[in-house]
């Protein structure tokens, strides 16, 4: 039997709704599962709505939700509309007397809807036709029965695990496995494992269904912020640079913490970009990490990287733009950003990696690509990736070896021309030598001879053109049939739910995932019958492939929400119906 | 080692006169004087007239972009804190584009040494305001009067954290180069605000005018005495302001990593 379960988590932002995601997460993989969770939040330390939606069986986001935990009335009202018919509802008792109108926290758009919707009843009327599973539970009693050994106050804290216990049995966890969940999760547990008796005391006699176990696998649980971090260490990193911003930090904190590399706080990403270009100029591996906000301020010495051939690795987790947008959404929005990044010809790397593996296998490429060419390399990443989490094999991690300072420092030239325009690398400290963001000689003088300038602005380029010929046949992947009525093109990730919406749709369709955006790969022959891009953004890889190739149609996601399978799924047969143009809404 | 040991083949390109010639000769001496080996003599600058001075000393240099040469030193000197790293800026350079970078250098003490080519104009872009023109001092190829009051660099650098804080004239070359090579031996964030008139567009800042008011301190002023003799303006005062030692950034950072900080002086 295959199972297959869409469920979320929801409470207050603060209220313990990541660790119940995390327990639920590692509770399923204890059982042989393969999950994936995604955090969605407001920008907000504490109070605002949040959710944790939970796959099990899959590694895409799939709609509506099997079940619900609710640990509070907005949770229901945001996710109303996402339950399955016959869903399995956890929530309060108190909350199902609770109108939309009562609730302040909640959004007056959100408040709009469900009025036009329901009028403004509680949800106990609201919910009164439905075939939901609902199980309410007396929470206050409940913590009440915890606060026997400490106060209300502290016990309260303990509710999301009550819900999230409640739940997983419900679903069909046994009450081992969800123990050894919350042991893996806290490292004083005791509390919240008494929270789990009493929950699960509750609930017991109601109907369920034991799951079969799956298939065990000895797998690292990880973010994308992890899993990145991970693989900075693993390749070597010997420092890195920050300015604090959502969704970037929590890979470098992870980094620092480890407390092998030189971690330095900025006091803006121009400089956070400046001291790591610096680090990698006296020879260490180095690298910084930010989104679109900063990403524009490091524009400048994207520029000075590629002029000055500094080698040099951007992280960039892209997040829901222009401006400061939704600062912890997602959005594909920085791609031609990437791209186009800094003033002049600046040619450079830019990787896009689909999932948490293809994230760690490209950090160490994008170390490998920067280091060989002398060019900055974008690692394009999504606030989506940062903070899902799913399970990464163990074996996944590269090591790469220290840079290569072999060359003589007599007569040392740091720009020496050669066949492929790549020159040995001293780094500052080994040879005399200038490093310049000026126009120069193969010494480094400044020179604004046209002869020398044009040298040195194809010996730049040249090592584009190089780098482009290593990577022609690792610049994208191509999964599902060759010979299609559709080819669907897509970037970064949306790669699972593309590749799970064509498994269920069972007619011929070519996926080709671009892994490397600059320089763009050569699609010409990949595109068979009518093209369609997806994409979390307003049709910036269509742009792209309309100039370098064709495009018949785009698959729009720009609600600052994940992607889901069965939204992949319709906008593919609007495609075949003759929509040019379709955009995808799901998601709370 | 001789200062005509640091020279190289450039043209050098500033306008006959100009108050950077002394900078670059008093700097060239005081690391020969010090015996700095050039390959660990690592020069970095921002962008204008001054930072030409990397092309013109032989060393391991770094011309970086407009107001970035701190980050990009900090970067060189916390990666290798063998290299003696120098950082050679005008004060639009280090002190308007650049001024977020100048304070958060103070605030970490890296051992950088700083030198101001403090000219009170951009000079490369023909002679706009720089930032420590006095106000409604007109210039000759400004439109109107400085509108803009005056930033003092010593006050900024005492209110940020540096822990040497001079100030000197590019025209008096001996007493530039001794300065330069007490701050060459001094660990941690130090600063030099060195006068250097622009011969072409400060009509008012002359060399001349400089000399009328300009004095040099006795002693390092005391602590009850050291903003006053900071802030004065009629008369300018010269020398050493400030001197203390405090842990560096990059021991710091090596403690927090549980490393044995390889106390390197680095001359």
């Amino acid at each position: 039997m295959k199972v297959d379960l869409s469920l979320a988590i929801g409470g207050f932002q603060g209220g313990g709704i990541e660790s119940a995601g995390q327990i639920a997460l590692r509770a399923f993989v204890l059982k042989g599962y393969e999950v994936f969770g995604s955090r969605e939040f407001h920008s907000n330390i504490i109070g605002a709505h949040s959710y944790y939606h939970i796959r099990v069986g899959g590694k895409a986001l799939r709609l509506p939700l099997d079940a619900l935990i609710a640990l509070d009335a907005e949770s229901i009202f945001t996710h109303l509309q996402s339950l399955s018919k016959e869903a399995l509802l956890i929530c309060d008792q108190y909350s199902l007397t609770t109108k939309a109108s009562e609730i302040p926290s909640m959004s007056k758009a959100l408040k709009r809807r469900i009025e036009q919707n329901y009028g403004d009843l509680s949800l106990n009327k609201i919910l009164t036709d439905q075939e939901l599973k609902i199980v309410a539970l007396p929470m206050r009693d409940l913590l009440k029965e915890l606060s026997h050994e400490r106060s209300m106050i502290s016990v309260s804290k303990a509710l999301n695990v009550m819900g999230i216990s409640a739940g997983l049995y419900l679903l069909g966890l046994n009450k081992e496995t969800i123990k050894k969940a919350i042991e893996g999760q806290f490292s004083n547990p005791g509390i919240n494992l008494k929270a789990m008796e009493i929950a699960i005391e509750k609930v017991k006699d109601l109907e369920r269904k034991e799951l079969p176990d799956g298939k065990k696998e000895d797998k690292l649980i990880l973010s994308g912020n992890e899993a990145v971090a991970m693989a900075k260490i693993s390749s070597g990193l010997d420092f890195l640079s920050f300015y604090p911003i959502t969704p970037a930090t929590d890979e470098t904190l992870f980094i620092e913490k480890s407390g092998k590399i030189i971690t330095v706080q900025a006091e803006d990403e121009i400089s956070a970009i400046g001291m790591a270009l610096g680090a990698s100029l006296a020879g260490l591996r180095a690298s910084t990490s930010t989104s679109g906000p900063g990403f524009s301020l490091m524009n400048e010495m994207v520029s000075f990287a590629v002029q000055a051939e500094i080698p040099i690795v951007i992280t960039l987790w892209m997040r829901s733009s222009p401006s400061t947008g939704i600062a912890t959404r997602t959005s594909q929005q920085d791609l031609l950003h990437a791209i186009f990044s800094g003033h002049g010809d600046t040619p450079k790397v830019v990787i896009a990696s689909g999932d948490h593996s293809e994230a760690i296998e490209d950090t160490a490429r994008a170390f490998e690509l920067a280091e060989k060419f002398q060019i900055p390399v974008i690692h394009l990443l999504d606030k989506f990736i940062a903070s899902a989490i799913t399970t990464v094999d163990k074996n996944a991690f590269r090591t790469l070896p220290k840079r290569d300072f072999s060359e003589n420092s007599d007569g040392y030239l740091r720009y020496k021309i050669t066949e492929d325009g790549i020159s040995p690398f001293l780094p500052i400290g080994r040879a005399t030598m200038i490093v310049s963001s000026l126009e120069h000689d193969e010494y480094g003088s400044a020179t604004e001879d046209p002869v020398d300038r044009e040298k040195m602005i194809l010996k730049r380029i040249k090592k584009l053109e190089k780098a482009s010929e290593v990577l022609s046949e690792e610049s994208y992947s191509v999964y599902g049939d060759h010979e299609p009525e559709i080819t669907i093109v897509s970037f970064g990730s949306t790669k699972n739910a593309i590749m799970e919406a064509i498994e269920e749709l069972k007619i011929p369709i070519k996926f080709v995932q671009l892994r490397i955006l600059s320089p763009f790969p050569d699609l010409s022959k990949e595109l068979v019958g009518k093209v369609l891009v997806i994409e979390s953004n307003a049709g910036q890889l269509s742009f792209l492939l309309k100039v370098h190739c064709r495009v018949d149609g785009t698959a729009k996601k720009l609600n600052a929400r994940p992607i889901y399978v069965d939204e992949v799924v319709k906008a593919i047969k609007a495609f075949m119906n003759g929509e040019k143009e379709v955009i995808m809404s799901e998601g709370v | 080692m001789k200062g005509f040991d640091y020279k190289t083949d450039a043209w050098i390109q500033w306008c006959p006169g100009c108050g950077n010639y002394g900078i670059l000769t008093a700097l060239r001496n005081a690391i020969a004087e010090v015996e700095i080996d050039p390959k660990k003599l690592v020069i970095v600058s921002g962008i204008g007239c001054s930072s030409r001075i990397v092309y013109y000393i032989r060393g391991s240099n770094v011309h970086t972009i407009h107001g970035r040469a701190i980050p990009v030193a900090s970067g060189i000197k916390l990666a290798n804190p063998d290299l003696m790293v120098i950082v050679a800026g005008g004060d639009g350079d280090l002190l308007g584009i650049g001024a977020g970078h100048f304070v958060a250098l103070g605030r970490r003490n890296i051992d950088l040494k700083v030198l101001i080519h403090d000219n009170a104009v951009y000079g490369l872009t023909k002679g706009q305001a720089g930032p420590t023109l006095p106000s409604a001092v007109k210039l000759r190829a400004m439109n109107y009067p400085n509108s803009h009051e005056a930033l003092n660099p010593l006050l900024l650098a005492f209110a940020s954290g540096y822990t040497f804080i001079a100030r000197a004239f590019a025209y008096h070359v001996k007493p530039l180069k001794d300065l330069i090579k007490e701050v060459l031996m001094h660990r941690g964030s130090a600063v030099i605000d060195i006068l250097q008139p622009c011969v072409t567009y400060n009509d008012l800042m002359t060399r001349d005018w400089f000399e009328k008011r300009i004095y040099y301190l006795d002693s390092l002023p005391n602590e009850s005495e050291l903003l006053q003799k900071m802030k004065e303006v009629d008369r300018i005062p010269l020398g050493v302001f400030y001197k203390i030692e405090k842990e560096t950034f990059d021991q710091k950072i090596n403690s927090i990593m549980g490393r044995k900080n390889k106390g390197v002086r680095n001359v």
